[in-house]
């Protein structure tokens, strides 16, 4: 090293406070680079945090989402059952309505005939002074008038199946209010069943009227080939989602009719046991083999034809129950049929649970 | 079979008070109307009597519209078959006009204008299929009708043949 150096000391002979002076500023250095990297750290400590917690809410609108699809696919396999059961009811109160209008209109045709009648009776009184031999004449021949009327009128109302008619017309109302009181049922049903509970916000509601309303809205895949038999105990209101329960019980009912092949046996019950309410769906149907048992839980595992099934309603209906803080349980022989049974706690779940 | 004066209907519905509405449509229409609430009823009442046409729900307990239609085919050919339907899946269309071979798929809510009219063309339908009948029977009988079927028969065998 033949560069002249600039400074005198040597660097043993610094001076102390130098010294210390430089120790102290790499310290700052080292300090400041720990702190630029804890803040980096932290930084992206935060951002990973911030993408975990979108992440997580994109989960629960996926949940959301797919309980929402669940629901429109079975939505769209019940509007078959729907339809016919609501179309029976308005296709014979619209025809009886029609009906209705033929009967005002002979009921209009007789009722005009009788009118004339009375104009000719009222005619008959004023004349019927039998003073004039005149005037006897013309009663004579208003007489004959009238008796020809009347015998037009018997004519006409036996042509026109009057009596029928009167009688039928009664019926006919009967059936139609009927029909009515039907379609209102089922819109009214409906309307619970489809209670989108959006708000999450759980609400108080009967386990018992639940399941009414679900085999209510699913009556029409079952009646023609399940008996229902129902026993109910008595239960505590309990808060929970009642649209969600519904959809678990109604695709409950649903796989219990289509694992019955011809005629079978559906039997609901509920009781309260142990701080819990205690659903039972039991049916005697195909019955499930014990090695599958563990895979009908799964989301798209089904055993149905496409357009049947969607392998989607228990996967669903086991979040559902789970985030009813419940649990749901299989039990299965072959040939025999199937029994699920569902556990809610009576303390139900509470808002952003 | 000899064809009664005034045509003969069969209804069938698992709902009685869809099968009053029908009587009332037709109460004046010069029908016979026969009425049954299931597809075995409606059998029992088609051994008894001759029926020109057959109307049909399809959605009933134990057995479907097409399967009974399936069977009316089958057993009575020369009647004439439809559905009247609240809703019907395309699996049971299908089902009921390959398997049910029926005329006329129908739904409910009908009009009971547009009914009489659809009945009275599924009448005229029948009897058009009623003359063939006795035509193909006639032609069966004559000696001097060609053994052989012309070529329009040929696909079939003359004594199944089925004339829609
Ligand atoms: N009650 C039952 N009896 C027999 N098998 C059943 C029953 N419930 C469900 N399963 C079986 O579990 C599968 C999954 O049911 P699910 O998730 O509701 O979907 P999907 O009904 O659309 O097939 C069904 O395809 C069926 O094989
Ligand atoms: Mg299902």
């Amino acid at each position: 090293m033949s560069a002249p150096t600039p400074t005198p000391h040597e660097p043993g002979a610094e001076p102390p406070e130098m010294v210390s002076q430089r120790a102290f500023l790499r310290e700052r250095a080292a300090r400041k680079q720990a702190e630029d990297l804890l803040e980096e750290k932290s930084r992206a400590l935060y951002l990973a945090n911030e993408q975990l917690e979108q992440e997580l809410a994109e989960r629960k609108q996926l949940e959301v989402h797919l309980i929402h699809s669940e629901k429109m696919a079975s939505v769209g396999q019940l509007a078959a059952g729907v339809a016919h059961e609501i179309n029976n009811p308005v296709g014979f109160v619209t025809s009886n309505v029609s009906t209705m209008g033929e009967y005002l209109r002979v009921m209009k045709t007789v009722l005009s005939h009788y009118e004339a009648l009375t104009a000719d009776l009222k005619a008959q009184l004023e004349i019927g002074q039998p003073d004039q031999t005149d005037s006897l004449h013309s009663l004579r021949s208003l007489q004959s008038g009238l008796l020809e009327s009347i015998t037009q009128i018997e004519a006409l109302r036996q042509e026109e199946d009057l009596d029928f008619i009167l009688e039928d017309a009664h019926q006919l109302l009967a059936e139609s209010n009927e029909g009515l009181r039907r379609v209102k049922d089922i819109v009214q049903n409906l309307k619970t069943f489809v209670r989108l509970d959006e708000s999450d916000v759980p609400k108080m509601a009967d386990i018992n009227q639940c399941l009414t309303s679900s085999l209510s809205v699913v009556w029409n895949e079952l009646k023609y080939k399940c008996q229902v038999h129902k026993d109910f105990g008595e239960l505590p209101p309990i808060p929970c989602h009642a649209g969600q329960l519904n959809q678990v019980f109604s695709n409950l009912f649903v796989n219990a009719a289509q694992a019955i092949e011809k005629q079978g046996e559906v039997r609901v019950s509920t009781e309260v046991d142990d701080g819990f309410v205690v659903i039972q769906v039991t049916d005697t149907g195909s019955g499930i083999p014990p090695e599958k048992l563990s895979k009908i839980f799964d989301p798209f595992y089904t055993t149905k034809p496409v357009g049947t099934g969607t392998g989607l309603g228990l996967s669903i209906s086991h979040g559902i129950i789970e985030k009813h803080k419940g649990r749901i349980e299989v039990d299965s022989t072959v040939d025999e049929g199937t029994t699920f049974t569902i556990y809610l706690p009576i303390t139900g779940i509470q808002a952003d649970d | 079979m000899t064809k009664p004066d005034q045509p003969t209907i069969l209804c069938v519905d698992d709902e009685p008070n869809i099968l009053s509405a029908l009587k009332r449509v037709l109460r004046k229409e010069g029908y016979t109307v026969l009425t049954a609430t299931s597809g075995r009823e409606g059998l029992a009442l088609l051994e008894e009597h001759a029926v020109q046409l057959v109307i049909s729900d399809q959605r009933m307990p134990e057995m479907t519209g097409a399967e009974f239609l399936k069977e009316v085919k089958d057993r009575w050919p020369q009647t004439t078959r439809v559905i009247l339907s609240g809703y019907a899946e395309a699996e049971a269309i299908l089902d009921a006009v390959n398997n049910g071979a029926i005329f006329k798929f129908l739904v409910k809510p009908w009009q009971d204008q547009d009914l009489k009219q659809e009945i009275r063309t599924c009448l005229a339908h029948n009897e058009e299929k009623a003359a063939l009948y006795e035509q193909a029977a006639e032609n069966r009988n004559n000696p001097e009708f060609p053994v052989v079927p012309p070529r329009i028969w040929s696909h079939k065998n003359p004594d199944k043949q089925e004339v829609m």
